[in-house]
């Protein structure tokens, strides 16, 4: 049997930690670029006079780009080592911001932000390759953690965006997230090491390991999946006005559900790894059918309460789900799988945002 | 309503999805 395990070398467990806290790093940047989008839109609608479909828009400009550049992105910076791959592409995607920030109007803008989204559809793929073949066969409970820092970047750069807004121009605000980037860019450089083994290690994989199939319909699982929470994402602020909620209550309601979330991302990974992918994909997701009907049809008070669990499951699959990318990878390359992943998950986000003009509250990755 | 409803729906059609892979692995380990 194909084991990761067996090509890697004995690496300190200062390396591995190493290798994780940079790809984490990079998810938390990456993923809060992303999201602070939506503190910036009201400033950009206000500065240029954009509708509603416009700022859908202007936001498709990134997130298309970062999600349609993952595969190409993935190929074109393969010859490059993780160290040097994570640390261009954040410095690209800061590089973005920076263009952003300069007065050069709204085409300034969507150039800007074309360059951030192709700098950040390297991440995805990128590191978490570095995380696989870092971690081997016990990359699960890793990748589990690496998907849990892209929630602590949705949850704490937008929010650091909001409160900086009031009191600071839209455009000094987007420089200091450019200057940011180019700090994290920085600090990958001398945390990531420079050794090749991780790169060795990838193409030694490559040659052995025969594919097992599969890879299709844990795709199709994965678009589903994505599709399942945009779609009660969309729908639950409805259904709590419908109970009698207030516009408070519904943001309570979405921050149980996320703190849910990102609770079940970090720990669905290892249920994963214990009792395997099937049978703990089978139970987050008849969880999740169950706690969506309960939801329906209980008062306000009890469904508040049903939300945290009903978050976990609802994303804490998507862990299990990226966790098994790298034993189905087509030929073992677990890089282009990751990157057809996350592209592939991104559909249903990018399809949602074009119909609604609405934010996903949790993106997949 | 209708709208939650099919979220539920699209998850429940997950289920026979993942146990086809069930397939996948256990193949996979009958190989080893």
């Amino acid at each position: 049997m194909f084991s990761l395990q067996k090509l890697l070398p004995k690496r300190s467990t200062n390396s591995k930690r190493r290798n994780l806290f940079g790809a984490c790093l990079t998810h938390i940047l990456h993923d809060g670029y992303t999201d602070q989008l939506y503190a910036l839109l009201p400033a950009w609608q206000a500065q240029f006079g954009l509708s509603y479909m416009g700022l859908a828009v202007v936001r498709a400009l990134y997130y298309g780009t970062m999600g349609g550049l993952q595969v190409p992105a993935n190929r074109a910076t393969s010859w490059l080592k993780p160290r040097s791959a994570l640390a261009l592409s954040t410095f690209v995607a800061a590089l973005g911001f920076v263009a952003m920030a300069l007065p050069t109007g709204f085409a300034g803008l969507c150039v800007g932000l074309v360059l951030a989204g192709a700098g950040s559809s390297v991440q995805h793929p990128r590191a978490s390759d570095l995380v696989t073949h870092t971690y081997g066969s016990e990359s699960r409970g890793a990748l589990g953690i690496y998907n849990f820092a892209g929630d602590l970047g949705k949850a704490t750069l937008p929010a650091i965006v909001a409160l900086l807004l009031p009191v600071l121009p839209w455009r000094t605000v987007v420089g200091l997230m450019g200057l940011l980037g180019i700090l994290v860019a920085s600090s990958l450089l001398a945390l990531l090491p420079t050794d090749t083994s991780v790169t060795s290690i990838h193409h030694e994989i490559e040659r052995k390991r025969e594919s097992r199939g599969g890879f299709g319909v844990l795709l199709s699982i994965g678009v589903l999946d994505t599709a399942t929470r945009m779609g009660y994402l969309l729908f639950l602020p409805f259904l709590i006005h419908a109970r009698g909620g207030s516009s408070a209550t519904v943001g309570l309601g979405l921050a149980l559900v996320f703190v849910g979330g990102a609770f079940g991302k970090a720990t669905c990974g290892w249920l994963g790894q214990r009792v395997g992918v099937v049978w703990s994909v089978v139970a987050t997701e008849i969880a999740t059918a169950g706690l969506i009907v309960v939801t329906c049809f209980t008062p306000i008070t009890a469904m508040l309460g049903f939300l945290p669990f009903l978050g976990m499951v609802l994303n804490g699959t998507s862990s299990v789900l990226y966790g098994t990318v790298p034993e189905l990878a087509p030929k073992g390359n677990t890089g282009r799988a990751f990157a057809l992943f996350y592209t592939g998950s991104s559909v249903p986000v990018v399809s949602r945002q074009l119909l609604t003009g609405q934010s996903p509250i949790i993106p997949p990755g | 309503m209708i709208g939650i409803l099919a979220s539920a729906g699209t998850a429940v059609v997950i289920v026979p999805l993942v146990l086809g892979l069930r397939t996948v692995f256990s193949s996979s380990e009958d190989s080893k």
